[in-house]
């Protein structure tokens, strides 16, 4: 029996697993864009991302007897080896992104070393405020930043992203809604010292515009990523 | 439905996942009666538009051809190992694949003649050859000379590498890279990754080796990688390999950590000890960007 590209994940882990060189083939050709879009939307770093593609299908052609269709599709069980290997290479680099309180879960924007600061005074492009949000969510403490790449950037179910990360569907549930309001909350916060330095800029009266008033204009920012 | 009930499926209705119809209509109720909770979730649906366009801009990124070459490169070499029946598959489908992705895997039976074709080059440099048997000898031997044999770098493909340690900035270079490596590896859990590429600097054309130190299956624990700090890897030059030999100017490459039948050696010219024939022997495999194997060297 040779690979396909009807036949499952499953199906061609088994293959690979009997040394069917087809079968690694087209389950890494099906699964390694997302293997490193994870990878690189977790670290920032497509260097990383690559390590960390070659990584996982190594385990996974060492250890894919491990895998339990009961816990979970093989996407979430290369996930959740993707995962692993992400945390473990930030643990070996910790200088490779800056994490000034990691864990801290307070949302006072834990990681603003890292959002660029460069100046804002321009109009705000679509892709401007994309690269932003980018940062926005690389800025997150990992266990936030792991739902929202599963959960919104691949689109995830909650099922399917609690497989990959070991973790319970509720777990997921409140993490994601945590990570999202503390992203909204980043990007507010973009929005109002973009708001008070324009404000300086044009009236010079900065003492005014530094007290930009928190109602209506972090909504009017926050709409502008769509 | 109130603000609270409101909140808890405000991310559910932000990225439209399915909700229960009665769930649903009480959810639009409220929106219609409560404008904090309306520009709530105004807020949640921008955002969600942002990360599908964050998502939608990275949507073609994937990982280097390159990294498939290596990894076909090691499955190759473990089924091989496992004494898995993937040649024969390589076989039928050579044609499909870039020229010489390590032709050193697989039935030795059907790749003998091309290894010695190839390397014919390699197989008449006798002095090689006597270099070579220094390399392999018993542990304990010492083996400096071989490292800057000009006698080896006469078969050293067009490949421009800078082989490991020859002194000055280099070695320092070579001592970096190693340690680094190294490094990686102590945090590795026991047996993890049997072979593993190493991404090559690129400067200037030039393929920097990076060796490392493995093993293949059982523990990789700290100790043992530190052990492997005191013994330092002995290594041939590179000999070129198949049509692929040397990079292009300017070409990164990257290096592939493999385990070879110990009769590999002869097919490069090189004595084999005919008392560890069965045995295997290390080798660093210079692959392309194209993921296609260019050069080949033995490490001890």
């Amino acid at each position: 029996m040779s690979a396909s590209p009807k036949q499952t994940d499953a199906e061609l882990l088994g293959l690979l697993l009997a040394g069917d060189e087809d079968a690694f083939t087209a389950l890494y050709r099906r699964r390694q864009g997302g293997v490193y879009r994870f990878a690189l939307q977790m670290s920032g770093s497509e260097a990383l991302a690559e390590d960390v593609v070659q990584e996982v299908f190594m385990v996974l052609m060492r250890d894919g007897r491990n895998f339990d269709p009961a816990r979970g599709s093989v996407a979430a069980y290369l996930y959740g080896i993707t995962r692993n290997h992400v945390l473990r290479a930030f643990e070996r680099e910790r200088n490779f992104v800056r994490f000034d309180g990691d864990e801290d879960e307070s949302g006072e924007a834990p990681h603003e070393g890292l959002i660029s600061r460069e100046d804002l005074l321009g109009d705000l492009t679509r892709a401007e405020t994309v690269e932003k949000l980018r940062q926005a969510v690389l800025a997150l403490p990992t266990h936030y930043r792991e739902v929202v790449v599963l959960c919104d950037l691949h689109e995830m179910s909650y099922l399917e992203a609690a497989a990959a990360l070991g973790c319970a569907v509720g777990t997921v549930r409140s993490r994601l809604h945590r990570a999202r309001a503390m992203l909204a909350e980043k990007m507010r916060a973009g929005a109002r010292r973009e708001a008070g330095e324009a404000a300086g800029a044009v009236g010079g009266d900065a003492g005014a515009a530094g007290e930009v008033d928190t109602g209506r204009a972090p909504l009017r920012a926050a709409r502008c990523f769509a | 439905m109130n603000c609270q009930d409101f909140e808890q499926l405000i991310g559910d209705l932000a990225r439209r996942r399915p909700l229960d119809a009665g769930a649903r209509r009480g959810a639009d109720s409220h929106e219609q009666e409560c404008a904090r909770c309306a520009a709530r979730l105004a807020d949640e649906r921008a955002l969600s538009a942002g990360l599908k366009a964050l998502a939608a801009t990275m949507k073609e990124s994937e990982a280097p051809a390159r990294v498939e070459g290596a990894l076909l490169a090691a499955f190759r070499a473990r089924a091989a190992e496992d004494g898995h029946s993937a040649a024969p598959a390589a076989s039928a489908k050579a044609e499909e694949l870039p020229s010489g992705v390590l032709p050193f895997v697989g039935a030795p039976n059907d790749r003998q003649w091309s290894w010695r074709k190839t390397l014919g080059t390699a197989a008449t440099a006798a002095a090689a050859a006597a270099v070579a048997l220094a390399v392999l000898v018993p542990k304990g031997t010492p083996t400096k000379a071989t490292k800057t044999s000009p006698a080896v770098a006469a078969v050293t493909p067009q490949v421009e590498t800078t082989p490991a340690p020859r002194g000055g900035e280099s070695e320092r270079d070579a001592q970096t890279a190693q340690a680094a490596e190294r490094d990686s590896y102590e945090a590795d859990p026991p047996g993890v990754i049997p072979q593993r590429v190493a991404s090559a600097p690129r400067a200037g054309g030039r393929v920097q080796a990076v060796t490392a130190s493995y093993s293949n299956g059982g523990s990789r624990g700290g100790r043992q990688a530190r052990a492997y700090q005191d013994e330092p890897e002995v290594m041939t030059e590179f000999f070129p390999v198949a049509q692929g030999g040397g990079l292009a100017s300017g070409e990164g490459g990257h290096v592939v950590r493999v385990e070879l039948p110990r009769s590999a050696l002869a097919s490069f010219g090189l004595p084999v000890n005919v008392e560890q024939s069965g045995g295997r022997v290390k080798a660093d495999v210079l692959l392309g960007e194209d993921g296609t194997a260019r050069a080949i060297r033995f490490v001890r």
